[in-house]
């Protein structure tokens, strides 16, 4: 049985949820749950002060309502399915390692840092950070995939190691800063500053770009990786343009005052 | 001895035998289904025995573009060795030299979720001469070799099945003409998932027995008493009267199951072809695990 939470009221200060996430709730029983404490600003307060709770602990939680106060909602899940139907709060998944999140609205800052695997898509847009790595950490991401349908933030995949970012509308300045490695998909387009100290992570653009002087051209070609890459995004349901499978890439290879081997691919042109 | 007859082709009362072998199965694209089937083609070029050529391969179905992980046209390929490590070495040889080298090719594991594996791109990735880079899709990593076209992509390893290869049907008729037709007859209707016939279109001329009446060092000789022109020279010919040529057909498959069916319809396809005579080797079932015994096949497919 699906377990939905259904916010009363705004709540009065910001929220920690983290241990809101299915494997934590498991086997509980409504009363259970509204018997558990969340922190909400400097105080403690029961689940059930904050929200409506309906069914019984499972695979499948449902969090209702205008959540932007919510943070942490999904954070260092493993596994089961996380719906929130409404804005979400900052730390969205944060450190998730597993199980799949869809938000239905929009996301606050740090959506999937530090994420280490499962699935997140966020139907509207996401703040800065998005995938990134916390202050004090080289690494961001190490696994999963995070798609978000509209804009995002600045430093969206901030020390990514592993893992996949797709984004539906642009990046913010500063997309894949000091990225180790993983991919960064923009397909309306990167931010400025795109890949400063960048080693060997990937950033797609899926319209014109500059890149910075950091990366210098190196061909023109048809990335066959980029392909697998662009049709899993698809098959996780954003939308990617026939023109982005069949056309042409401008590679761009960089950051040479780092490793220089990460890149960015520009589209072109439709073959 | 006749078990039965299928209109004017007299079936053997015989069996099949066929030996467990490890298979994997590759799935290589490419821009045109014309590329792809090149490199295929390539890929399994020399692979009809192990006994000669160390495995045994050979395209197992053209792939539409839907089919395929990249949305380009494919060919599906299966390798047939004696272990996993035969299959190992084998398929490491023939996708370096003859897949990643092909225009516009990649190549897959086209046995995801397979329990045992084989490295492939993993092994492959050092021609990349330190400059390959890895991504991992969908929970698979894939390797990114840079080659003068662009980039190889290649999956890191493949699944490696247990399979089935050796089954056989050995056709024959009152010339050579006619014993061809209903063996291309019998070749084409047996190909299809899950089977190939390793060698030159599905057929062979040279069928052979176990070792050797002459050597003891020759590991396999001509088929002696399937041989036409000798039956008149041997006590034992197997030869019957009004027979003067015989094709075999040796199919691998990826199941006991596979190889059944697939030799089901090859042997109906051929007795509707025009063969009089339809047999199959084996080695009097000490050798192989798998029996397909043709009294089995007698209803059509």
């Amino acid at each position: 049985m699906t377990l939905t939470l259904t916010l009363r009221a705004p709540p009065p200060a910001r929220v920690r949820a983290d241990a809101l996430i299915p494997e934590r709730l498991h086997g509980l029983g409504t009363a259970d749950i509204a018997a558990l404490t969340a922190r909400c600003g400097r105080d403690t307060v029961a689940v059930g002060d904050l929200f409506d709770v309906s069914g019984g602990g499972d695979e499948h939680l449902v969090l209702v309502g205008d959540l932007r106060q919510v943070d942490g909602i999904g954070a260092f899940m493993s596994r089961g399915r996380v719906l929130v139907e409404g804005h979400c709060g900052d730390h969205l998944g944060a450190r998730m390692s597993g199980g799949q999140i869809d938000a239905h609205g929009d996301a606050g800052a740090w959506a999937g840092a530090e994420m280490a695997g499962g699935v997140m898509r966020i139907a509207g847009h996401a703040g800065a950070r998005l995938g990134g790595a916390y202050p004090g950490a080289r690494v961001g991401m190490t696994g999963g995939e995070i798609l978000v349908w509209r804009d995002v933030g600045e430093e969206a995949g901030a020390g990514m190691r592993r893992g996949l970012v797709a984004v539906g509308g642009q990046t913010g300045s500063g997309t894949g800063l000091r990225m180790l490695a993983g991919t960064v998909i923009a397909l309306g387009g990167i931010g400025p500053e795109a890949g400063l100290g960048n080693r060997r992570g990937s950033l797609v653009c899926g319209r014109a770009a500059e890149p910075l002087p950091g990366y210098a051209f190196a061909t023109r070609f048809r990335p066959p990786a980029l392909g697998l890459q662009l049709r899993r995004v698809r098959e996780l349901g954003l939308s990617v343009d026939d023109a982005l499978l069949r056309g042409t890439w401008a590679r761009w290879s960089g950051d040479r005052n780092e490793l220089g081997r990460g890149e960015i691919l520009i589209f072109e042109e439709e073959a | 001895m006749t078990a039965y007859a299928l209109g004017a082709t007299d079936v053997a009362d015989t069996f099949a035998e066929a030996f467990p072998m490890r298979y994997a199965r590759l799935v290589i694209t490419a821009a045109t289904a014309d590329w792809a089937h090149e490199a295929a083609r390539t890929a399994t070029g020399f692979a009809t025995s192990v006994i000669g050529c160390k495995c045994e391969a050979a395209i197992e179905r053209r792939l539409d573009a839907d089919e395929t992980p990249d949305g380009r046209p494919g060919v599906a390929v299966l390798l047939f060795a004696m272990d996993r490590e035969g299959v190992a070495k084998r398929v490491i040889d023939r996708v370096g030299q003859c897949v990643m080298t092909c225009p516009t090719t990649a190549c897959f594991d086209g046995l995801p979720g397979a329990e045992r594996t084989a490295a492939l791109g993993s092994s492959l990735r050092y021609f990349g001469d330190g400059f390959q880079a890895s991504k991992v899709i969908a929970g698979q990593r894939f390797w990114r070799i840079p080659v003068l076209e662009g980039e190889f992509l290649v999956s890191e390893s493949v699944g490696v099945g247990r399979g089935v290869g050796g089954g056989n049907l050995i056709i024959g008729a009152g010339d050579a003409t006619a014993a061809l037709v209903s063996a291309q007859a019998a070749a084409a209707a047996m190909r299809g998932e899950g089977v190939v016939l390793p060698f030159p279109g599905g057929i062979v001329r040279s069928g052979s027995k176990v070792g050797a009446l002459s050597s003891k060092s020759m590991p396999a000789s001509t088929n002696h008493q399937l041989a036409p022109t000798l039956r008149a020279q041997i006590p034992d010919t197997l030869v019957p009267d009004g027979v003067c040529a015989l094709f075999e057909i040796v199919i691998d498959g990826i199941s006991e199951d596979a190889v059944r069916e697939a030799m089901r319809r090859g042997l109906h396809a051929a007795a509707g072809a025009g063969a009089t005579y339809v047999t199959a080797a084996n080695f009097g079932g000490k050798l192989g695990e798998f029996h397909f015994p043709l009294t089995e096949l007698r209803d059509p497919p």
